[in-house]
């Protein structure tokens, strides 16, 4: 295959440009903040730095701020950022935007990655912090500016405020601490059944709120 | 919809569906509840909407402005992961790049042969590793001349420790092509295979009970 950017044919080819865009050839790059996700990891599979960088800014401050409320050390989230995008530019080529979009990929990541530091450091802390969902972002609103899903947000976060105190601090212990079952049994001194049942019963509820969003 | 489901036996697996969920699951619960969705839909299906509460309860948390610079770092760090100290693989990623762009064109699941100069003729196959319990990762067989070999990376596996890697033939047997290492749910390693490449129709990877983590299907 010879083409003098093989970038540019393989987005045309996957259909991956708008059509209106298609005759703009040229000036592809101008619009570069407005491609899709799927468009800027294809462009990161074939090794294209400006797609990267696109992919990079845009989603930044998702990454860095999930792994900043899990680690709460601005230096070991920078770390976690940085290698949940170097993870997405390594298997960008076998990304499926079919299974999940970009940002709920790049969450998975920075979560696992930002738990595996908490347990290298041993920074696991003592008492979570079930705050984690009710802070602002540092821009000092709300993640509403995101648009989508604000609705069901808002209703996730106040079934998080209104459900027992101990189902909240099982899920943030589960969920962003890593901590399993036994380890939450041994720490709240409660039967191991016990820690089960109270992540089995947030995360449900969690889950019926969504359900009637989309019902 | 609700889909709780409600079978006796699935029961049981409720709580450890949700603590799947979360990829804190290990040891023989975990082995159990696999085996268990291996044949209930209804109860993989309830994991799927777990998996995406907990995807929810992720998008909850506020975003942050990392520190000044940060993009430009990681793209250097992008540009520092294509320069690789093993020759043999230093000629691979430089192909490579080529032959992503060539198997995306040409549809996923195919070979693509490329040839650079006086490099022997190399053919490719990059799969995705998959499973339910959101194991996400690659498997590149590759094969230069009469040699072959598969490289692998694995992300976000629930589980650490030692993994088997396994494939299975065209021919129906199974070979085991060796024993590797996942530290916190992370692994990548290459390995030679002595049989041809085009044989192999899946891929496998066991956890230390012989519990299956991911499969890479080719064919």
């Amino acid at each position: 295959m010879s083409t003098t950017d093989p970038m540019a044919s393989c987005l045309v080819a996957m259909d991956m440009v708008p059509h209106d865009r298609r005759a703009r050839r040229r000036d592809r790059w101008r619009g570069i903040g407005e491609a899709s996700d799927e468009a800027l990891v294809a462009g990161m599979s074939a090794g294209d730095d400006r797609a990267a960088e696109a992919f990079v800014r845009r989603h930044e401050r998702r990454v860095f701020g999930i792994a900043l409320a899990i680690t709460s050390d601005r230096a070991t989230a920078e770390d976690v950022a940085q290698e949940t995008f170097v993870r997405a530019w390594r298997h960008a080529a076998v990304f499926d935007p079919r299974r999940a979009p970009a940002t709920a990929w790049l969450s998975t990541i920075t979560r696992n990655l930002a738990i595996d530091s908490l347990r290298l450091r041993r920074a696991i802390p003592i008492e979570p912090d079930d705050a984690i969902w009710f802070r602002a972002d540092d821009e000092g609103g709300r993640p509403e500016a995101r648009g989508e899903h604000t609705h069901a947000m808002d209703r996730v976060r106040a079934a998080l405020r209104t459900m027992p105190a101990d189902q909240r601090r099982a899920l943030v212990r589960s969920a962003f601490y890593g901590q399993s079952a036994a380890e939450i049994a041994d720490l709240e001194d409660i039967p191991l059944g016990t820690a089960k049942s109270r992540i089995r019963l947030g995360l449900a509820r969690v889950r019926d709120i969504l359900d009637r969003e989309e019902g | 919809m609700e889909s709780t489901p409600t079978g006796a036996e699935c029961e049981a697996f409720q709580d450890d569906l949700a603590v799947l969920a979360m990829g804190g699951l290990t040891g023989h619960d975990r082995a159990r509840t696999l085996a268990h969705l291996e044949g209930c839909p209804r109860c993989t299906a309830r994991l799927e909407e777990l998996s995406a509460a907990v995807d929810a309860l992720t998008t909850l948390i506020p975003e942050a402005t990392p520190p000044e610079g940060f993009a430009e770092r990681t793209v250097a760090q992008f540009r520092s992961e294509r320069t690789t100290a093993r020759p043999w693989a230093r000629r691979v990623v430089a192909v490579a790049a080529v032959v992503v762009t060539l198997a995306l064109g040409a549809g996923v699941g195919e070979w693509v042969a490329t040839s650079q100069g006086n490099a022997p003729a190399t053919a490719f196959r990059a799969v995705p590793l998959r499973s339910a319990q959101g194991t996400e990762g690659s498997v590149v067989l590759v094969s230069t001349g009469n040699r072959g070999w598969l490289w692998m990376t694995v992300h976000d596996a629930p589980n650490s420790g030692t993994v088997t890697c396994s494939v299975l033939l065209t021919d129906g047997s199974r070979r085991e092509v060796g024993r590797f290492s996942l530290a916190g749910g992370y692994g990548e390693w290459t390995a030679t295979l002595p049989f041809a490449v085009t044989s192999v129709r899946a891929v496998t990877l066991l956890d230390q009970a012989g519990t299956r983590v991911a499969v890479a299907r080719v064919t």
